[in-house]
């Protein structure tokens, strides 16, 4: 699938996991462990509960009744041990890590010991993921510069700080995000209205942003604004904080020309930011 | 003579389960005499027949002291009572409380059989002295977006149904999504089917409601809008609603998440577009679950 194409060619550049259209982790089985002896019956009436709402497919039931069953039997090791598969398959996976690792300490001779630290495990090195979405249709998401495809937008970005630019018929909203390690996230960008036949964007390296004029023309970033169809030699926010000019061309006709700033790496700090910059000629869905 | 429709059934292969005969287990050793003498008259009982004091006395028994022998019992007079999702309950609680038993393996099978043992539905509406009330005749019924009717299908009447004209079917155990369809009307139910049990599903819309969009689905939690402002709360979702004709794209939200747009081909004239969506994945994960999305172009006009 073409936009899953585009999300490994983002990995690949941000050095991520390449990460298909589903999550990693996916599909995985349940499992279950019956419940413990000397429940009382509140207890079992709780699990049995859960144990039904689990197989008619109704997770969050499943997973309320077993937190309720497991207030109720003072943490018993298997209602944990459910309650943490189920958070699993409901993808919510700090939660799942932490009801396992609980487990552990309640059983730490428990035979399947070392299967789910490896469970654990998986799970606390499995890719970050991120959805970025917004409120428009017909709108595309980049992401660090780079074409991720249609809106809403699944990846799998690197550890650290991102950019991501949504772009729609009417609109254009420009968000920083950090990911840290193992985190699903949700970066919901708000509807703002733009238009005009340039965006200019920026990577979260770049400490510039801002709006300035040049030889008659305005120029914005993180911005979306009109320009006639030309070449253009521009600093970015001024002269003497950037050590060069960056370069692109405004093609004609009813297309976007995506501009991306980022920082040549491995210079040295200095007070004007040396530049590099990508573009792209960017349709929006019809 | 009563048309039952075996579609849905067919399509799944399921079986209808049989009457099996009883299985008890023997009371066990250790008792308290009083949950022992409701046993043992709950087991006499069982044995002349009468499986509803025979369940009184045996939940009494269990009530006064829980034991897997009790439970089971419970769950087998269930069963041949047709009471089959109190039956699963209760083999699960059996299960529960005996997690070592020897047959667990078998009950766990028997769970399975009966939770997928389809339950009978008669769908109807209501009186036609109610001015909601639909003429199923004239309509389009799907159900999870399948088209199980078309208009002109023969209605037949149901006794316990107080002899209103409808439609038998056998469906599964589950949730299913009733939505009826007429030149003028729609309407909706979301219909709960218990196994081996007897359901009766009642359809009822105001006498008229224009459009020529019908959207349907499975889940609650899905939005759908014809703009981005809607506010939270307000959604398409099992209306029928007016939109130009031509290709229309519906937004669409799964809980705080965006979804990629719905399509559709909305027609001039009267038939109606129709769209079912149903979620692949069961609950609620941290993004906006994938559809299944399914259209139909419902004809009420002569081509």
């Amino acid at each position: 699938m073409r936009w899953s194409v585009v999300a490994c060619l983002l990995a690949a550049t941000t050095g991520a996991a390449a990460g298909p259209d589903v999550l990693p982790l996916q599909p995985w089985p349940a499992t279950r462990k019956p419940a413990s002896a000397t429940n009382s019956t509140e207890a079992l009436e709780m699990f049995v509960d859960a144990i039904i709402a689990d197989k008619a497919g109704d997770l969050s039931r499943a997973m309320d009744r077993y937190q309720r069953m497991v207030r109720l039997a003072k943490d018993d090791p298997n209602a944990l041990y459910n309650l943490a598969d189920v958070q699993r398959r409901l993808e919510h996976y700090y939660q799942a890590v932490e009801s396992y690792k609980k487990y552990l300490a309640l059983v730490p001779d428990a035979p399947d010991r070392k299967e789910v630290a490896r469970i654990i495990d998986l799970i606390e090195k499995r890719p970050s993921f991120t959805v970025i979405d917004g409120e428009d249709l017909d709108a595309i998401v980049l992401v660090d510069g780079a074409l991720i495809g249609p809106s809403p937008a699944h990846v799998f970005p690197t550890p650290g700080g991102h950019t991501a630019d949504r772009i729609g018929p009417t609109s254009y909203r420009h968000e920083r995000f950090y990911v840290p390690p193992a985190h699903t996230d949700h970066v919901h960008m708000n509807y703002e209205e733009a238009e005009g036949n340039v965006v200019m964007s920026g990577s979260s390296a770049l400490p510039l942003a801002g709006t300035w004029v040049l030889e008659g023309h305005k120029f914005t970033l993180p911005g979306r604004f009109t320009l006639p169809p030309g070449r253009y030699q521009t600093y970015v926010r001024s002269e003497a904080e950037s050590c060069n000019r960056i370069s692109f061309d405004v093609a004609k006709g009813d297309v976007i020309t995506y501009v991306y700033v980022d920082l040549k790496p491995g210079q040295p700090e200095q007070y004007c930011k040396p530049l590099t910059v990508k573009v792209q000629k960017l349709r929006l869905p019809s | 003579m009563i048309r039952i429709a075996l579609i849905l059934l067919a399509a799944t292969g399921i079986a209808v389960a049989g009457p099996d005969p009883a299985q008890r287990k023997k009371a066990p050793d250790k008792f308290a005499k009083a949950a022992s003498a409701s046993f043992s008259a709950a087991l006499a009982a069982d044995q002349k027949g009468d499986l509803p004091t025979a369940l009184g006395l045996y939940q009494k028994a269990f009530e006064i002291s829980p034991h897997p022998s009790t439970i089971y019992n419970i769950a087998d007079v269930q069963r041949r009572l047709g009471k089959l999702t109190d039956s699963v309950r209760s083999y699960e609680m059996y299960l529960a409380i005996a997690p070592e038993a020897a047959d667990r393996r078998t009950v766990e099978t028997l769970i399975e059989k009966l939770g997928k043992t389809p339950g009978s539905v008669f769908v109807m509406s209501s009186r036609p002295s109610d001015r909601k009330s639909i003429d199923l005749s004239t309509a389009y019924v799907l159900i999870k977006g399948k088209i199980l009717f078309k208009p002109g299908t023969k209605l037949v009447g149901a006794v316990d149904a107080g002899d209103m004209p409808g439609i038998e079917l056998m469906l599964p155990a589950g949730v299913w999504e009733i939505d009826v369809v007429t030149p003028l009307t729609y309407g909706h139910t979301a219909c709960h089917v218990s196994p081996g049990e007897r359901t009766l599903c009642s359809v009822s819309a105001p006498p008229r409601i224009d459009g020529a969009v019908v959207v349907s689905g499975t889940h609650r939690n899905t939005t759908i809008a014809t703009d981005r402002k809607t506010r939270l709360g307000d959604t398409l979702m099992h209306s029928r609603f007016t939109t130009k004709p031509g290709r229309t794209k519906l937004h669409v939200r799964d809980g705080s998440y965006e979804c990629p747009a719905l399509v559709l081909e909305v027609p001039s004239g009267g038939d109606v577009a129709f769209a079912f969506l149903a979620e692949r994945e069961p609950s609620s994960v941290l993004r906006c679950r994938t559809f299944d999305i399914t259209k139909h172009r419902l004809r009420f006009t002569a081509d």
